[in-house]
């Protein structure tokens, strides 16, 4: 089950900048992945840039450029984020729909975003939503999710 | 508010073996969409077409070079004349700085903003598209 916060939980550690965090902390841990931790990454590269994830940390981009990871969408650097630290809250804001879609299909993680993206096509998530959502809104099925939180 | 500059109509030249056709309709345009689709490898290009020469009257922000809201203001209110790219702009453009004010009573600079959440802006003031991109092409398609 994967949590998102549509607020910033007061006492937690965010993090905003995952560019930063991307390259302070998983690019290591991408560059060294192996088996099937790798292939999941290299699943999520593929899914959101469009890349191929060569050896180490090198990759090819949907453009044709060989290049390396530092390089990724900032979208994807945020999903990889997630992939990898299951336990630390991250925002989303800067993922685009696209990354956002493959953050909910990881599965386990805790994110923040400003407002819920509307996805168009029909994902299955299972998901733990917090909210400070108050009043009568009307939402499709996804949204309905709201009228539940906390 | 914000103003058209003359020659950012429209940005369409090749970088690093891609083909941008970027439009910009009106004097603030804000770009989301899926990641993966070209905006960061945009902004790198005209980073390298100004320092190369090749690109003038372009202000670049993003928060490599900036690391906080207000040192963005600053730099906006000494800006004229320009087109001011602003990526990041989500974690940029938030906080007790009214963003929507800053843009209105800007008389003569355009902005591009890679922004997904612009409620705050207004629907009035923002035009909003995104990037397309097809093969090595990248493209703007406008959603309003």
């Amino acid at each position: 089950m994967i949590e998102v916060y549509l607020y910033k939980p007061n006492g937690e550690v965010l993090i905003e900048w995952n560019d930063s965090f991307f390259n302070v902390s998983s690019y290591e841990a991408v560059s060294q992945s192996t088996g099937e931790e790798r292939s999941k990454l290299a699943n999520i590269i593929r899914n959101i840039d469009g890349s191929e994830l060569l050896d180490g940390s090198d990759i090819r981009t949907g453009f044709g450029h060989l290049t390396d990871i530092s390089n990724l969408s900032t979208g994807c650097k945020t999903a990889i984020n997630v992939y990898l630290n299951p336990d630390k809250l991250i925002s989303c804001d800067e993922a685009g729909n696209n990354a956002f879609e493959e953050i909910l299909n990881i599965g386990t993680g805790r994110i923040q975003i400003r407002e819920l993206p509307v996805l168009w096509d029909d994902v299955e998530v299972d998901i733990l939503l917090h909210s400070h959502i108050v009043g009568d809104k009307s939402y499709s099925s996804y949204y309905s999710l709201c009228e539940e939180a906390g | 508010m914000a103003v058209m500059v003359p020659g950012f109509e429209h940005l369409k030249f090749k970088y690093l073996g891609v083909d941008f056709d970027i439009e910009l309709r009106t004097p603030v345009v804000a770009v989301g969409g899926d990641s993966g689709t070209g905006k960061t490898l945009f902004f790198k290009a005209l980073t390298d077409r100004q320092r190369a020469g090749f690109q003038r009257d372009v202000v670049l922000a993003d928060y490599a070079v900036l690391n906080n809201q207000f040192t963005l203001l600053e730099l906006i209110k000494r800006t004229e004349n320009k087109l001011i790219v602003i990526d990041n702009a989500d974690i940029l453009m938030v906080g007790d700085v009214d963003w929507r004010e800053v843009l209105q009573s800007d008389k003569t600079n355009q902005y591009l903003l890679f922004k997904r959440f612009n409620s705050s802006l207004g629907r009035d003031l923002v035009s909003v598209a995104r990037f397309i991109r097809s093969g090595t092409t990248v493209r703007t398609k406008y959603v309003r």
